[in-house]
């Protein structure tokens, strides 16, 4: 694509908010177009079930860049419109109102929506995945509603988190015989079981949901899968996100759970990048193909496709991480653990911050630390650095990790 | 609004105005500025908006918390006396001025 081309972006997230403007700073001259369905101005997600729950942050506060900032790197704004086809042929998108805009090159950012949960005749769980979504549930929180979370999963036990602490009375069940079966260790999955059931969450465990009926008083009776019911005034599913990817897959690119991209960005159109939670991407630093969907992982796939469109110097993504917070504590995450990883656990055993390390072949290839950044932020460079590690020294609580940082610099 | 100055490695100066009460790292990702990054969105869980602050301001501002401190310690670029997360330094009119220098690189 020439540096005077016309890029569109669809999908007005982080991901494509940060596509755009690093489009500039690559050097794009052309016109850029940003089009998201929503109304708003880009904004972050992770805050939703955070800080806005919690009244903590408004919708000014999670915005991604000023208004202005998009102005000033003459970013073309079209929100509040749907793109509903795209034609990779003809290289023009159709938008919901049929204007038909052209490109040069074209990069497809257009997230996720929450998995639905529907039980019996018409009663839908709410979910959180938009602005709307966490106002409408901030609203709801006050002290004694009887709310049931569905899943144990990262937004499913944030909001567990906030409204225990807004005084709702929580119950929360996961199908799975644990918390965070897909994405932690089982040690920090205990301990943060113990946290919310300390803090008063109902956590059930290998329970699921068969079905509910709502009474004439408005209150919902679900019926659990060990014979068990509850009854509540809301229900919440938290049972993860699946990929906006029918409008690449209509175009016939290639899609499998996400538009497929190489590690550049690259969809099997040469024309057309993806990023973000809609991309399933041959990973640099994991060498696989995964989906990953956070905040770290969609701003460095916005800027490794921006660069790619711009065609300047190729890009990677570098190690993947993630971060939760519940309550007051902070979990950090950095890497994607797989089976049969060593796990080794770091930190005092009668201390309540610790950190799980994963290790393959004497190399740290993933973190979990709980309420320990420093460990966090030294295991980042030593998975960037992809060293062999002295396991004593590791988990030895008297040495900090930075110091093997620092060993592996010295042997360098 | 009160001025701040972003100071680049290579020695480019960005002069914003930052609205009282807005962070260092919002106002320097609104203005465009290179050389900040702020993956996490300013919670200080990354240490990709660091900076280094003027002598003269430092007292001034607001004390690190435990997770800046502690997220400072983790970043490879040579930390400093003067180093701060600037997601953490909101804007104050004591805070008019303010020069940031930015590392070579974030992480």
């Amino acid at each position: 694509m020439s540096p005077e081309g016309r890029v569109v972006v669809v999908g007005a997230g982080l991901a494509g908010a940060e596509l755009a403007v690093s489009l500039r700073q690559a050097g794009h001259r052309g016109p850029v177009v940003l089009v998201g369905d929503e109304p708003h101005q880009p904004y972050q997600r992770p805050p939703l079930s955070k800080a806005v729950l919690e009244g903590a942050a408004s919708e000014h506060d999670i915005r991604v860049r000023a208004e202005a900032a998009y102005a000033k790197a003459s970013v073309d704004l079209v929100l509040g419109v749907r793109v509903r086809s795209l034609d990779t042929m003809g290289q023009t998108v159709t938008l919901g109102d049929d204007t038909v805009v052209s490109y040069d090159g074209l990069a497809l950012t257009t997230g996720g929506r929450p998995r639905r949960l529907v039980l019996g005749e018409g009663v839908e769980a709410l979910s959180l995945y938009r602005l709307e979504d966490a106002v409408q549930l901030r609203g709801l929180l006050r002290p004694g509603l009887r709310l049931l979370v569905v899943g144990g999963g990262f937004v499913g036990l944030e909001v567990a988190a906030a409204a225990v602490s807004a005084g709702a009375e929580v119950t929360l069940v996961e199908l799975q015989g644990r918390l965070l079966a897909r994405s932690c260790s089982p040690v920090v999955a205990q301990h943060l079981a113990a946290v919310h059931r300390e803090r008063g969450v109902d956590l059930r465990c290998g329970v699921g949901v068969v079905d509910a009926v709502r009474r004439d008083d408005g209150a919902l009776e679900v019926r659990l899968d060990d014979g068990s019911t509850v009854v509540v005034d809301h229900l919440l599913a938290g049972i993860g996100q699946v990929p906006n990817d029918e409008l690449a897959a209509a175009a016939g690119l290639a899609v499998d759970d996400g538009v497929l991209v190489d590690e550049h960005c690259r969809t099997s159109d040469r024309h057309v990048v993806a990023a973000g939670d809609c991309a399933r991407q041959h990973h640099g630093w994991l060498g696989r193909r995964v989906r990953l969907e956070s905040q770290q992982n969609t701003t460095e796939q916005a800027r490794v496709a921006a660069a790619t469109l711009a065609g300047v110097m190729p890009a990677v993504t570098g190690v993947p991480w993630f971060w939760s917070d519940q309550y007051e504590h902070k979990l950090q995450m950095a890497g994607v653990p797989e089976p049969g990883d060593e796990e080794l656990r770091r930190g005092g055993r009668d201390r309540n911050d610790f950190s799980v390390l994963f290790v393959r072949d004497d190399i740290l290839v993933g973190i979990q630390a709980l309420d320990r950044p420093r460990d966090f932020a030294a295991a980042r460079k030593l998975m960037a650095q992809r060293a062999r590690i002295d396991l004593a020294r590791a988990t030895d609580p008297d040495v900090p990790l930075v110091a093997l940082v620092r060993d592996q610099v010295a042997t360098r | 609004m009160s001025t701040a100055h972003f100071v680049e490695a290579d020695g480019t100066d960005h002069t914003v105005e930052v609205p009282d009460g807005e962070n260092l790292k919002q106002a320097a990702i609104d203005n465009l500025v290179p050389g900040i990054i702020g993956d996490c969105g300013g919670f200080a869980e990354c240490g990709t908006c660091h900076g280094y602050v003027d002598e003269a301001y430092l007292d001034r501002l607001p004390a690190q918390t435990a997770d800046e401190e502690m997220m400072l310690e983790g970043i490879l670029a040579p930390v400093e006396h003067n180093s701060r997360l600037t997601c953490q330094i909101p804007m104050t009119p004591q805070l008019a001025g303010i020069v940031v220098r930015l590392p070579e690189v974030q992480h």
